[in-house]
């Protein structure tokens, strides 16, 4: 729909396809590198992650057993700062940043000690590049929230990490989306992509929707849950699954809480955000009674003050889970030019994918500090999967879609 | 909290509602009727029982049909139906089995031509019983949060006025007709003058009329209808004649304002109500003059849409009706959706007036018995038949009033970008406009841009102003542009009442 | 806005009335009708909205809009239009978004 100058626009150099946060994060990159592309987007029914997530630039408890994609997160939460100015500059828009440190609720002595051990367990793994956190017992916990809400009876401690935040995610994807098209990057709704087809000969690729086909040099897979169906056309295994989260918004109130915790949070523009559910269903992305009643249940066991709050909207998504939960940046052996980017942290990685993931494929190839979310870690031996893989199953909570 | 068990839940005890408990208790059906005011009426019978007993001397304030909802109330609540006052659903939940068979291939979206039609005796049958699992069903009355389960659900849930997105319509002392009415009948009262009536519809002259029984002179009733609406609607006259009464009503009325001298403009345009903190005057262009009118009250009205979220909220199917400019749930000649043991009667499944709804609802309590067993299909069609050729009749006059009365596009979708589209959340359509230009590829993606429809309200008075408005910007077809996907709760609700809800079936 | 059908004719007593206070102001109205009716008879706003501050008052009178939210005994964002009035009822105004403690901030 972008109308473009008066001249005819040169052919675009990549096709992505995928019009969620990571689809706009690649494209965004990419046209700030001065590159020509197109988005291709489903439409308004899509599922779409991007539309669901909670909103957090979350680090605390990611990569145990994977000190590479800890680091990763904890790099893109550093890069976040220079990305909202970015996106400011581009398009106007805020996406409303604050990273001041997060909680992680524990609800009995158990809880409290694991959650320490995997503290313990991701400093000790972050080696040089450090890790701070502090584990905050009831008393400790209400210091560090003077004045404000009442913590419930059953609450033990928090974990804090001075790393996490949240931002609008509604606003960052239309910041990026804007942002893109300003720069130049056309946009192309209404018609899933049935095929990338490769061209014979190794010439670029051919998308195919229901309207047509076009040909692109480069083509970048960022289709959430549709990379599951896509990648293998350009000879990459991508083998992720829909898992459902679903988010209780609250009406909105007066600023009360300074943190975001792991489960809630209060937006900029008021509402509280209540998470997070885990399921695995399918495509199924229906709101339940079962799932609102939990969310509803542990969000008045940390802060009773809830309880009265009515809840004006609530939605369910799907999290585009990896088998380990780590992200997939790939690029193909088999078909030069196509590239693949899944993961459930488009808002937490976002920063990487638009500076560090675009420029990667701009310039040709993925660069060794990527090599824990090659999708080889997939390719299925005698051996049962690689080590990386293995490890990484065992981490503790598998965190909401930010 | 309850757990109660029924075979039938209704969800609204306006007229669709009532005959639908009528008639499921004809056949000893175990049924719970939710409504969430405090008397049985919907929005026509609005305080039917109280009036009649308690200020009978204001009957003649609402003429015949109104008094009629009296006796109809009565037989409702000796029916047998467990009625719940002051109940207000905000979920229905439909959890079924993996093997739960999808929509019957016979539910085909309606043809193009039969559009603006209601159901009709050639439309197909669902030749199916639903004898599924349990439908739940959670609401909240004053006393807390409750789930009853019930094998069949009926939504029958009304009606609400299209929303009239004018510059100004957000300030105090704008209202709708309807609000007006409902002030008269709930609460004895009358809108102080200076009151200007503004819009279209036979609602606008039914409220006039009444206000000047009530001995309130309106100081003027603006029309929008523009001239070639009569032309369009005028080929649907004579089956208009046909249906009982509607169209001699409608003519009494006007004589009565004109014999009461009202001032009143047709074709209007460049609608707008000025004042700063309150309405203080509407202000339009008729025969190519400005005009301005002082106004303490404004009551606007451009016909009714179809009371949606709760059955959007499930996901039926459903599909844009031009003739009715809003989105209608698919549905067989007996109220069926294509989620099965879900049912939509009367007017929360298209625009066809209170007696239609009485048709509607008696025909889905019909279906529900047959379903169930209680009647066998020769009972069914029998006693199917006679109601079915009244509800055509009734609907026979729709074509002529939809056309007629469709409300000009400048009404629905603001040529003025400073008119706010979403009241909730304050959105302008000027904001609206640019997104769309921009490219946004439907009403979801434009409500998680711009937060247009994020409010309490959840969509109701910006949704179909919305999707009109991308598909008027992109050159698409409403229905092709598509609407809010609306998910439950539908009403807000405690997080409280949602925490104690964590152990019940089906979830 | 409103007055009553029978102001000049004296209180119906057939009709039981209630007495209700908005913003201490007192409303007398027939009892049933919904609170809403006391703001469109003393000519009241419901709110004023949290985004630009504009004054707001019931519109529909239905339960659709959610433009008559109002504070009643203390619990605020209650639909005035879905709410019956009853004696001795305290309805306030609200200014902006509610207190997060569901206590007026005013």
């Amino acid at each position: 729909m972008s109308l473009g100058k008066a001249a005819p626009a040169p052919a675009p150099e990549f096709a992505i396809v995928g019009g969620g946060l990571v689809g706009w994060s690649i494209a965004y990159g990419l046209v700030r590198q001065g590159r020509r592309v197109v988005v291709h987007d489903e439409g308004d029914t899509a599922l779409r992650a991007a539309r669901g997530n909670f909103g957090h630039v979350w680090v605390q408890d990611k990569g145990a057993g994977v000190p590479e994609y800890h680091r990763l997160t904890r790099e893109s939460a550093l890069q976040w700062g220079d990305l909202a100015l970015g996106l400011r500059e581009a398009s106007g828009i805020d996406a409303s940043l604050q990273q001041p440190g997060g909680l992680s609720f524990c609800f009995d002595d158990a809880a409290f000690e694991a959650r320490a051990c995997l503290m313990r367990r991701i400093q000790a793994e972050a080696g040089d590049f450090g890790f701070e956190f502090e584990m905050l017992d009831r008393a400790a916990l209400e210091r560090r929230l003077p004045g404000g809400p009442a913590l419930g009876p059953k609450v033990v401690g928090a974990s804090y990490t001075p790393y996490d935040g949240h931002v609008n995610p509604l606003r960052l994807l239309r910041a990026l989306y804007e942002s893109a098209i300003a720069l130049g990057a056309t946009h192309r709704f209404g018609a899933p992509v049935e095929a990338v087809d490769p061209v014979v000969g190794g010439d670029g690729f051919e998308v195919r929707t229901a309207w047509g086909t076009a040909w692109t040099p480069q083509v970048v897979l960022a289709a959430g849950l549709g990379n599951a169906r896509l990648a293998p056309m350009v000879g990459i295994d991508c083998p992720v699954r829909p898992v459902r989260g679903q988010v209780l918004v609250t009406e909105k109130v007066q600023p009360v809480l300074p943190f975001p915790t792991a489960d809630i949070r209060q937006t900029d523009e008021g509402g509280l955000l209540l998470g997070s559910s885990q399921e695995e269903v399918g495509l199924d992305d229906r709101v339940t009674i079962g799932n609102a009643g939990a969310i509803a249940r542990r969000a008045v066991d940390t802060f009773p003050f809830i309880e009265g709050l009515r809840i004006v909207r609530s939605w369910a998504a799907l999290r585009v889970m990896t088998p380990d939960g780590l992200p997939v940046y790939e690029a193909s052996t088999t078909h030069p030019g196509a590239w693949v980017v899944s993961c459930h942290s488009g808002v937490t990685l976002a920063a990487v994918h638009v500076h560090g993931v675009a420029a990667a494929i701009a310039g040709g190839r993925l660069p060794p500090a990527y090599v824990h979310c090659s999708a080889r870690r997939f390719a299925t031996d005698a051996s049962g999967g690689s080590a990386a893989s293995s490890v990484a199953r065992k981490e503790a909570h598998v965190p909401q879609p930010a | 909290m309850s757990d109660e068990r029924f075979d039938l839940a209704i969800i609204g005890a306006g007229p669709a509602g009532m005959a639908a408990a009528l008639e499921a208790r004809r056949h000893r059906l175990h049924t719970v009727v939710l409504d969430e005011q405090s008397e049985p009426g919907g929005q026509v019978w609005r305080n039917v029982e109280a009036v009649t007993t308690r200020r009978p001397q204001d009957l003649f304030l609402f003429g015949a049909e109104y008094a009629d909802g009296y006796p109809f109330a009565r037989r409702f609540r000796a029916c047998g139906a467990d009625y719940r006052p002051g109940a207000r659903v905000w979920q229905v939940e439909v959890a079924p089995p993996p093997s739960e068979p999808g929509p019957p291939a016979s539910l085909a979206l309606p043809t193009a031509g039969r559009l603006d039609t209601g159901p009709d005796d050639d439309a197909v049958h669902v030749e199916r019983r639903h004898t599924g699992a349990d439908r739940h069903v959670y609401f909240t009355d004053a006393r807390g949060s409750h789930h009853v389960a019930a094998r069949h659900v009926l939504v029958a849930t009304g009606a609400y006025e299209r929303p009239m997105p004018l510059p100004g319509w957000t300030l105090p002392g704008v209202l709708t007709c309807g609000a007006a009415q409902v002030m008269l009948k709930s609460a004895a009262m009358v809108p102080s003058a200076p009151v200007v009536l503004v819009g279209a519809g036979p609602l606008v002259l039914l409220l006039a009329t009444q206000l000047l029984r009530a001995g309130v002179k309106p100081a003027a009733v603006v029309g929008t209808v523009p001239p070639a609406n009569w032309l369009r609607a005028a080929g649907r006259l004579l089956p208009a004649l046909l249906a009982p009464g509607y169209l001699s009503k409608g003519l009494s009325l006007i004589g009565a304002l004109r014999r009461a001298g009202v001032p009143s403009f047709a074709a209007v345009t460049d609608l707008r109500i000025e004042g700063s903190a309150c309405a203080e005057a509407v202000a339009f262009r008729s025969r190519g003059r400005e005009h301005r009118i002082a106004a303490r009250t404004v009551l606007l009205h451009q016909g009714v849409v179809p009371n949606a979220n709760l059955w959007q909220s499930l996901g039926i199917e459903h599909y844009w009706d031009p003739g009715q400019h809003c989105f209608r749930p698919v549905v067989d000649t007996w109220g069926n959706t294509t989620i099965a043991g879900v049912l939509v009667a009367g007017d929360s499944a298209g625009i066809g007036g209170a007696e239609a709804a009485l048709c509607a609802g008696e025909l889905s309590g019909l279906s529900v018995a047959w379903q169930q067993r209680r009647i066998d299909t020769a009972e069914r069609d029998r006693r199917a038949w006679l109601t079915r050729r009244a509800l055509k009749a009734h609907w026979s006059v729709r074509p002529f009033l939809d056309r007629l009365y469709q409300p000009p596009p400048a009404l629905r979708v603001p040529a003025g970008d400073d008119t706010i589209v979403c009241r909730c959340e304050e959105v302008t359509a000027g904001e609206l406009r640019r997104l769309a230009l921009t490219g946004v590829a439907g009403p979801n993606q434009m409500k998680a841009f711009s937060r247009c429809g994020m409010g309490p309200c959840q969509g109701r008075l910006c949704g179909l102003t919305v999707t009109e408005l991308i598909a008027s910007i992109q050159h698409r077809a409403p229905a092709e542009v598509g609407c809010y996907r609306v998910r439950a709760p539908v009403l807000p609700v405690t997080v409280g009442q949602v925490a104690g809800l964590d152990r019940m079936p089906g979830g | 806005m409103f007055r009553s059908l029978r102001e000049d004719e004296g209180t119906d007593v057939r009709i039981a009335q209630v007495t209700l206070s908005v913003d201490g102001e007192a409303c007398t109205l027939p009892a049933g009708a919904p609170v809403a009716s006391a703001l469109l008879r003393l000519g009241s706003i419901a709110r004023l909205t949290g985004l630009s501050g504009s004054p707001r008052a019931p519109y529909c009178m239905m339960g659709v809009c959610f433009e008559c939210l109002v504070e009643i005994d203390g619990v605020p964002n209650q639909q005035a239009c879905m709410v019956a009035a009853a004696d001795g009822m305290v309805v306030r105004r609200q200014d902006g978004h509610r207190a997060a403690s569901g206590v007026s901030s005013r």
